[in-house]
């Protein structure tokens, strides 16, 4: 390269002017500019807030796949050696959320079978039938429309969900990792940031024991629990013990 | 520049004052107004916008005063190229400009420019004679002080890509105003003469 070309004297006059000073003119927008400042001091509080609990969210988003990516691992192992230890005949339970959604293979599909299932087993088997399958889309489009999600989650449809995330907190972490059917899962939180990370280490495990289960034989075990998983907790329905908290 | 004081001025305008901000906004719209006069036209309600974009993001803005600069031009470019996009879709030509570029160069005219008192307006309107990445590569180096890698991202180019048109624009740039100065001074002697 040659000499800087920015030292050659003919740029000087051009530079000068761009750098020129302020002419009036460039001031005249300064009124509108205060008023547009003023106006956002109003809203300024909401804003900074919803950015803050936005990247909590996510921040919980992360943290739930990577729970759900951990569960598979060792709920993967578990539920291996459970089924080889016990007799099919009596142990449907822990298929059923899995069989539900033999079609949809994937790494995704794995984890959700799996955080609802490495968690205390009984009270995710209530869940499976519901929150599974073609339903759960559905069900997390509802979810990321709703605005109001504490109130949201008491809502019989939405206790259902929010039990197969293992809490109302945790529900657009496990939209998000829903094998992308209809689409509907990237509808949640941070679209981006969810469907990329985890699901790598998922495949691994399962998909070779899945589809001993028939959905069908899961039903009757279920209503013995509740599903309610919500963290704000209805006391007067059901005592929040049953809480699937994702560890096995 | 604002300098020494900015973190000051920033964190008071982050809080509401009202006087910082406008020490902000005196220290940064005129240059914001020429790089968005590199469009030709709107500079004006384009910078207002962008303004408003900042005011809402400026809570949650940290940064020094380069950062600010980038985060600034950054905004008022994504405006720029909304502003374009409009322009051309009013045009109805809505398969040109996918490029995203927003800047409109210029043939070079015949006004007589006194180059040793030129206007802002004036300069910029000879960087607009510069294919479009190169005015507004120039423009963001040597007149906002970006550096490379900002203007890099700001604009969506490799590093090298803008080292290359800061160069070559600064080059076309010198040869343009040493030209103009030669037909000026060729006119003034003419002038002399009759």
């Amino acid at each position: 390269m040659s000499a800087d070309p920015i030292d050659d004297p003919a740029l000087a006059p051009l530079l000068r002017a761009l750098r020129a000073p302020a002419a009036e003119r460039e001031l005249d927008g300064l009124d509108g500019a205060v008023r547009s400042f003023r106006a956002a001091q109003v809203t300024s509080p909401p804003p900074s807030s919803r950015r803050a609990s936005m990247i909590f969210t996510l921040a919980g988003a992360k943290l739930g796949a990577t729970l759900a990516a951990l569960a598979v691992g060792v709920g993967g192992v578990a539920t291996v050696a459970y089924v080889s230890a016990s007799a099919p005949a009596s142990t449907p339970d822990v298929h059923s959320s899995g069989s539900a959604s033999p079609t949809s293979v994937g790494a995704s599909a794995a984890a959700r079978v799996r955080t609802s299932t490495g968690a205390p087993s009984v009270t995710a088997t209530a869940v499976g039938p519901v929150a599974t399958g073609a339903a759960a889309h559905g069900l997390c489009t509802a979810w990321s429309h709703v605005a109001d999600r504490g109130k949201a989650a008491q809502a019989p449809a939405f206790r259902n969900l929010t039990a197969a995330a293992g809490g109302s907190d945790k529900v657009d972490a496990w939209c998000a990792a829903l094998p992308a059917v209809g689409g509907s899962g990237s509808a949640t939180g941070g679209p981006a940031g969810h469907p990329t990370g985890k699901p790598t280490s998922v495949p691994t495990g399962k998909p070779a024991t899945v589809p001993t289960g028939k959905p069908s034989v899961v039903p009757p075990t279920v209503p013995s629990h509740q599903p309610t998983t919500t963290p704000t907790g209805k006391p007067a329905t059901v005592p929040p013990t049953t809480h699937p908290t994702g560890r096995p | 520049m604002i300098g020494e004081d900015f973190d000051r001025v920033l964190s008071r305008a982050r809080t509401g004052d009202e006087a910082a901000f406008a020490r902000l906004w005196r220290d940064l719209n005129p240059t914001l107004l020429r790089y968005l006069s590199l469009a030709g036209e709107s500079a004006d309600e384009v910078a207002a916008e962008t303004w408003l974009t900042v005011v809402k993001g400026l809570s949650a803005f940290r940064g020094d005063e380069t950062a600010w600069r980038a985060w600034v031009f950054t905004t008022a470019r994504r405006r720029a190229v909304d502003a374009g996009r409009q322009r051309t879709r009013a045009a109805r030509a809505p398969w040109r400009d996918r490029s995203g570029s927003w800047v409109t160069s210029v043939e070079p005219d015949c006004a007589d420019l006194v180059i040793d008192s030129l206007s802002s307006a004036e300069a910029v309107r000879i960087v607009r004679r510069l294919p479009a990445l190169q005015a507004e590569v120039v423009l963001l180096r040597v007149v906002v002080g970006l550096s490379v890698s900002e203007v890099a991202e700001l604009v969506g180019r490799s590093p090298g890509a803008v080292r290359v048109a800061a160069h070559r624009g600064l080059q076309n740039l010198a040869k343009i105003m040493s030209e103009q100065g030669v037909t000026l001074s060729d006119s003034g002697a003419l002038r002399e003469v009759t």
